[in-house]
C-alpha cells in the first residue's frame, strides 16, 4: 500500500510545535472578477481588463504613482511607468543584527492560528506524484504531497503567461517578455516573487507557496513541462491552446490539473480577481 | 544554569532534571540580510531508530506538520524562531533518537548558504523556560555549507541525552536525506 505522506502528522503525538505570532501583511484593494473580451483568432489572448472596478478599500500606497494601464517589463524608457511591486513583509530571515533583540510576545491562542490540518479536508481521489509522467485526458490531474510541495522551487517550461491569485485575494496576469502584463506583480518574500518569469521558465518558489491560490499556466505553441526540484517532471500537452496547467493549492499540497479552455482567455475563464494599485 | 556544548559535547537531560518529562526544543538565527534573495533556514526533525537511520522513508518531519499544543502558548525564549515541544515518555520505543536538522531551501534563485547565518543555536529548555542546555553554530561555517544537524535528543539506556553536533552539509538536504536513507 502506498505511503500516505499527505496528512498532518497526527501519529506524532510527541512532538508539539509552538507557532509563532502571526506577523501583519498589506493589503491591495482588489477588484471583482474582470473578465478581459477574449481576442479573435487562434492566438491566446493575455489582455489585461480593461475596465478596473471600483476599488473595495485598502491599503494606503500613497508612496506609489498611479497605474497606467500597459505596463512594460522590459527596461522602463523614461515615458512608461514601471512595474508595481507588492512587497509583503514576511520574511522569515529578518536582517542580521549582531545580538538579537527581544520583543515580549503577547499570550495568544494557538487554536486561532492553526492552519487547517490536511485530515480536516475531504478526501479525494488524485493520485500522487511519484515518477515522471505526462498528463492526458484519461489522466488529467496529480497531487504532489507536502514535502513535494513545499521545498525548493517549482519550474516550468514552454509557458508564455500565466495567472496568478493569493490566498489573501490579489491577482494578476504576467506575461512573459509581454507588454500587458498586469501593473500588479506577485508578491515577494525575502525578495523572490512567489512566482515569476526567468528566462523563459516560471519559477515559483514553495517556501512561501501557501500564500499562493492557484496559478493558469497557458502556452499557445509548446508544451508545457513542470519539474520538481528532484528533476523528476510531470509533462503536459498544450493542444495548440487549448489545455492549460491549472497549479491549485490544497491544504499542505500543489494539485497539477490539465484543464480544456472554450477561448483563450485565462483571465476570464478563470474568474482571476485581479488586483489594482490605488 | 544551563549546560553550553561544543560540537560533540553530550549531556544527561533525564537523569539530571529526573522531574522533566516534557522538552522544548528552541531554534535561533539571524541571516546577513544583502541585495539578493534571502537566505530561508528551514528547521526540521528526522526519527531515527538503533541504526541511526530514518525509522522510515517519511520520518523527515516538517515542523509545519506537527500539530500546534491546545490553548495559548508562549515561547519560552522570544529570541526563538521555531519552537516544538516533546513530550518524551510517550516517544515511541522504536525511536531511538530525534535529529534536529536545519537547512537552507533549495529555491533555484540564489538560495545562499550558512556563511550568511549568524548566531544560530538550539537549545533545550523546560516548559516552563529553564534553559537546559545550549549549543551556539560558530559563525564561522563554510560557504558551502547548506543543510545541518544541529543536534541530537537520543536514548541512553534509560536516560535521555543530548548531543551537539554542528555537522554542515555541502549536499544540501539532499544529502541529508541520503544520509539517513529518508525521501524528501
Amino acid at each position: 500500500m502506498p505511503m500516505d505522506r499527505t496528512k498532518q502528522r497526527n501519529d506524532i503525538t510527541f512532538l508539539r510545535r509552538r507557532p509563532k505570532a502571526p506577523s501583519t501583511t498589506p493589503t491591495v484593494a482588489t477588484t471583482g472578477s474582470n473578465a478581459p473580451t477574449a481576442s479573435g483568432g487562434s492566438k491566446l489572448s493575455f489582455e489585461r481588463p480593461r475596465k478596473p472596478a471600483q476599488a473595495s478599500g485598502g491599503l494606503n500606497l500613497s508612496n506609489l504613482q498611479p497605474t497606467t494601464p500597459v505596463v512594460s517589463t522590459s527596461p522602463a524608457p523614461a515615458a512608461v511607468q514601471p512595474s508595481r511591486k507588492l512587497e509583503f513583509r514576511q520574511s522569515s530571515t529578518p536582517s542580521a543584527s549582531p545580538t538579537p533583540t527581544s520583543t515580549p510576545k503577547a499570550k495568544r491562542s494557538s487554536l486561532s492560528l492553526r492552519p487547517k490540518m490536511d485530515a480536516e479536508l475531504p478526501k479525494h481521489s488524485i493520485p500522487y506524484f511519484r515518477n515522471n509522467l505526462e498528463l492526458s485526458l484519461e489522466n488529467p490531474a496529480i497531487r504532489l504531497d507536502s514535502r513535494q510541495s513545499g521545498i525548493g522551487s517549482l519550474i516550468i517550461e514552454g509557458a508564455q503567461a500565466f495567472a496568478w491569485e493569493t490566498v489573501s485575494g490579489h491577482g494578476g496576469l504576467q506575461i512573459n517578455k509581454g507588454t500587458a502584463s498586469s501593473a500588479v506583480e506577485p508578491p515577494s518574500f525575502g525578495r523572490r516573487k512567489v512566482a515569476e518569469f526567468i528566462n523563459d521558465e516560471i519559477i515559483v518558489g514553495l517556501r512561501h507557496g501557501s500564500n499562493l491560490r492557484r496559478l493558469i499556466v497557458a502556452s499557445s505553441n509548446d508544451n508545457l513541462r513542470l519539474k520538481l526540484h528532484d528533476k523528476s517532471e510531470i509533462f503536459m500537452p498544450v493542444d495548440a491552446g487549448n489545455n492549460v496547467m491549472l497549479i491549485s493549492r490544497i491544504g499542505h499540497e500543489f494539485e497539477i490539473r490539465m484543464e480544456k479552455i472554450d477561448t483563450h482567455d485565462i483571465v476570464g475563464t478563470f474568474s482571476v480577481k485581479m488586483s489594482h494599485v490605488i | 544554569m544551563a549546560n553550553k556544548l561544543v560540537a560533540g559535547g553530550n549531556v544527561f537531560l533525564t537523569k539530571e532534571n529526573p522531574n522533566v518529562r516534557e522538552l522544548v526544543a528552541g531554534f535561533g538565527w539571524n541571516v546577513i540580510s544583502g541585495n539578493g534573495p534571502a537566505t530561508e533556514i528551514v528547521p526540521s526533525a528526522i526519527l531515527c531508530g538503533k541504526d541511526g537511520r530514518a525509522i522510515a522513508p517519511d520520518s523527515l518531519i516538517f515542523f509545519n506538520q506537527i500539530q500546534s499544543p491546545e490553548g495559548a502558548v508562549n515561547y519560552v525564549s522570544n529570541n526563538d524562531k521555531e519552537q516544538i515541544e516533546i513530550a518524551i515518555d510517550v516517544v515511541p520505543t522504536n525511536v531511538e533518537k530525534i535529529v534536529f536538522v536545519v537547512y537552507i531551501d533549495p529555491d533555484v534563485r540564489k538560495p545562499g548558504n550558512f556563511s550568511s547565518v549568524r548566531n544560530a543555536y538550539i537549545h533545550i529548555s523546560t516548559i516552563s523556560g529553564q534553559e537546559l542546555i545550549r549549543f551556539d553554530i560558530p559563525n564561522d561555517t563554510n560557504a558551502d555549507v547548506t543543510a545541518m544537524v544541529f543536534g541530537e535528543l537520543y536514548r541512553y539506556k534509560e536516560e535521555w541525552k543530548f548531543r551537539a553536533v554542528g555537522q554542515g552539509y555541502s549536499t544540501g538536504l539532499s544529502g541529508v536525506a541520503k544520509d539517513f536513507e529518508v525521501d524528501i
